[in-house]
């Protein structure tokens, strides 16, 4: 069997084998309501809108207004703008973050990202004499290189926070709508209706 | 209120139990299925990956369990077990809902091959395996797979390899994405024999079902227009129309009572939010078990009493032992050109001349399996999968690039193989850990079979040789790693093994629990192994099996 997560993850898809969020113990009160409610009555399904986007205005539940600012400058320097499509922060993925961390079962992923936000601080502190969010940008992305450097296998804990960090940004992006239709350009959410079920036929 | 009292009462609506319904149903018995999930309805099934995906979805997800549905895993019995909730890796996950498995799953529909069903006599003793032969034949079985292919409407080409069959499959293949125009050509070329994989998704409307509408959302999705064939949109609406079929979703059932004579006479069951609310009777002249290898053994396990102290049907201690499940591994390739669209159900291309052909390194005779390629993946499926070269910067405008440029320059590979079963490995209920309604949660202790990574192995390496052929640039195969302790997956068999010695099985050929009279099982407990190909149609064609028998038994 498969020995790297990732691959691991993908090893029995059609199995949830790969199945992150739940697997990290991130289940929200929210939903198990929500299920605990689906189950009294059996309804079609609600068609709630969950994107990105949705939770951007009451932002943020959870991060202080400068974790916040400091998610919103990582996320965007991972996926960042350019000529094809917006980045992260347009698409609102700290936002997304903040709601997800805020609703979570499990206290864990909280600690993880407040814990992980300071440790970037005082990386940066240690490397350019400054807290992050007064850093140039260039020094902002020295910061993520260091955090980086070990992607596949991360040692310390800034190098292990780095790929949460990445893992939710990936995450919040390509399930946005920017995500998905602007950079992607995917169509799989619209039906294709002109299809014949049968070429043949 | 007076219990109310049903010939059949049958546990969980699932591959199983939709087709156990239906079939008691349609032979005029009175039944009532209980599910414990939620009864979701097909035009309710979305695209938004994070709702309405089953591998994707993160956030308030329609289907169940719920996340205060626990369980503990372990990789042998000295280890202290963990707690999981759904969806962890390790939990072995299956949807809890009307439909169970088959709402959201691929439908690959396969055949096990004739070998499958008699491993012992195939491969003899292999040290550390428990293989037994199937107290059914292939040939036994042959007229239940055509049954449920022809009901479920299963789609696709013969399968030149493929166990002998007496009919041809009801449909023909659903239409080929891009990829095939690659992978024929590159399959044929290696010598193999390629065909049209076999699908239980309606290619064209089929009894009162339409057609698929080929959108990019299959696998882990529920189908929007009912033409995936999900006991949820075939079987059971046929046994609810029969008049004689009572569905209860949201019915969760703890246990199967037994009478002042030792006589099991009925479930006790519980609505609407786990730990609240009444336990309910049923009365029942027979219960039949079809909640999933998981999920099996701990109902009879719960169901203790005077005349059963360990468990019902677990005299023997055979309760929950073998459970296994087939090998899955990915192998993907990045390409130059656009390889692959966005049309559904994406697979299409299947390879079946490895089985029980295919020798190891040490020339020892294998099992090995079936490659296909793989459904259509959304954005986050792809990125989630894929494994981003080390040359290419980890964040930033060049790994943004990266995605956008190979999500649809990329094909996967997906293989199943065959697995060897071992007796330590076992579903049972956990001694301490109780779930929110105060009951046992099922204990999974599992550890890979050594021989299970040659058979991986030897997958791995024909999806890389066809990926080659077919022009990838880059192949990415999975590191194997032998005995791996990782859990049981959704393709979990074998908890409740079928076999004709009480002392080695828990079943009897025909379904019935060994010494009870009246509780059968028809669910994926019942495989003695896996078999080289996904599971769901040789569960369905077991389940005819187990009906016919209980029909016999009035
Ligand atoms: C995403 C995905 C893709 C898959 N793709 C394929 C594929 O392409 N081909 C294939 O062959 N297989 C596939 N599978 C596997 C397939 O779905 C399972 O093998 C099959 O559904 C198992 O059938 P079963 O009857 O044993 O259990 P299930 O189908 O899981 O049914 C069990 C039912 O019992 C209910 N239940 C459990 N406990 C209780 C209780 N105590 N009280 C009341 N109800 C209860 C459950 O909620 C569930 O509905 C896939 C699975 C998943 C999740
Ligand atoms: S690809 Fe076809 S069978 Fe699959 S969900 Fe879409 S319409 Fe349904």
């Amino acid at each position: 069997m498969p020995n790297d997560s990732d691959l691991h993850e993908a090893a029995h898809t059609d199995a949830p084998k790969e199945h992150a969020d739940a697997g990290k113990g991130e289940l929200t009160r929210r939903e198990l309501i929500g299920i605990a409610a689906g189950a009294i009555v059996a309804s079609p399904l609600a068609r709630l809108e969950i994107t990105a986007a949705a939770n951007q205005e009451q932002a943020p539940h959870f991060f202080s207004r400068e974790e916040l600012e400091m998610v919103e400058i990582l996320t965007d320097r991972i996926i960042p703008t350019d000529d094809h499509s917006p980045g992260a922060r347009a698409a609102g993925v700290a936002a997304y973050i903040d709601g997800r961390l805020a609703e979570s079962w499990e206290e864990q992923p909280r600690k993880v990202w407040r814990d992980g936000l300071k440790r970037v601080d005082a990386l940066c502190q240690k490397m350019h004499g400054q807290p992050f969010l007064k850093a140039t940008p260039e020094q902002q992305v020295a910061v993520l290189s260091r955090m980086a450097q070990n992607e596949f296998h991360p040692k310390s804990e800034e190098e292990k926070f780095f790929a949460e960090l990445k893992r939710r940004t990936v995450t919040a992006y390509y399930t946005s709508e920017i995500g998905i239709h602007k950079e992607m350009e995917y169509k799989g959410n619209t039906l294709l209706k002109e299809f014949a079920g049968y070429e043949g036929s | 209120m007076a219990p109310i009292s049903t010939d059949a009462v049958i546990v969980g609506s699932g591959a199983g139990g939709g087709i156990v319904a239906k079939e008691l149903a349609s032979a005029g018995w009175s039944v009532v299925l209980l599910e414990r999930g939620p009864w979701l309805q097909s035009a309710g099934f979305g695209h938004v990956e994070t709702r309405d995906g089953w591998v994707t979805g993160i956030y308030r997800v329609p289907f169940g369990p719920g996340p205060a549905e626990i369980r503990t895993v372990r990789a042998g019995e000295s280890d202290s077990a963990r707690i999981v909730r759904p969806r962890d890796p390790l939990y072995g996950t299956l949807p809890a809902c009307v439909g169970g498995g088959t709402v959201y799953y691929g439908a690959m529909a396969w055949r096990f091959h004739r070998e499958t069903l008699r491993l012992r006599s195939h491969f003899g003793l292999i040290p550390g395996a428990n293989l037994e032969d199937w107290p059914v034949t292939y040939d036994a079985l042959e007229p239940c797979y055509e049954k449920a292919e022809y009901e479920l409407g299963v789609s696709g080409d013969e399968n030149p390899f493929g166990p002998p069959r007496m009919r041809p499959l009801p449909l023909p293949p659903v239409g080929e994405n891009t990829e095939a125009r690659v992978l024929f050509p590159a399959a044929r070329r290696l010598g193999w024999k390629p065909f049209h994989t076999p699908l239980a998704i309606l290619s064209q409307a089929y009894r009162g079902r339409p057609a698929c509408i080929r959108c990019a959302y299959c696998n882990g999705y529920g189908c929007e227009v009912g033409a995936k064939s999900s006991t949820l949109v075939s079987v059971i609406p046929q046994a609810l129309a029969t008049g004689n079929c009572r569905l209860v979703p949201n019915a969760f059932v703890r246990e199967v009572t037994v009478d002042r004579s030792g006589k099991p006479d009925g479930v006790l069951f519980q609505t609407g939010t786990p730990g609240k609310g009444a336990w309910q009777k049923l009365r029942a002249r027979v219960v039949v078990l079809c909640c999933s290898a998981t999920e099996t053994p701990r109902l009879l396990l719960n169901s203790r009493s005077r005349f059963f102290p360990r468990g019902l049907g677990n005299e023997r201690d055979q309760v929950g032992r073998n459970i296994d499940n087939d090998g899955g591994l990915f192998v993907y390739g990045l390409f130059g050109d656009m390889v692959t669209d966005q049309v559904g159900p994406g697979v299409c291309f299947g390879v079946d001349d490895f089985q029980f052909r295919a020798r190891g390194r040490e020339g020892q005779s294998l099992g090995a399996g079936i490659l296909s390629n793989y459904h259509t993946r959304g954005p986050l499926g792809f990125i989630r999968r894929v494994h981003v070269p080390e040359n290419v910067q980890p964040f930033g405008a060049e790994l943004k690039n990266f995605y956008r440029k190979y999500f649809l320059r990329s094909i996967w590979l997906y293989a199943t193989c065959h697995t060897y079963p071992r007796y330590e490995n076992r579903v049972d209920v956990d001694p301490s850990v109780r779930d929110a309604r105060g009951l046992p949660v099922s204990r999974i202790t599992f550890r890979q079979h050594p021989r299970n990574a040659d058979e991986e192995q030897y997958m791995a390496e024909r999806c890389e040789e066809l990926l080659r052929e077919a022009g990838a640039t880059v192949v990415v195969k999975p590191l194997i790693q032998r005995e791996s302790p990782q859990g049981i997956s959704t393709h979990q068999v074998g908890s409740c093994r079928m076999g004709s010695d009480p002392q080695s099985s828990v079943v009897d050929r025909t379904g019935r629990v060994h010494g009870v009279p009246n509780v059968y099982v028809a669910d994926g407990s019942l495989l003695p192994n896996p078999g080289g190909a996904n599971p769901a149609l040789t569960i369905q064609a077991l389940a005819y099996w187990v009906s016919s028998h209980i029909l016999r038994s009035r």
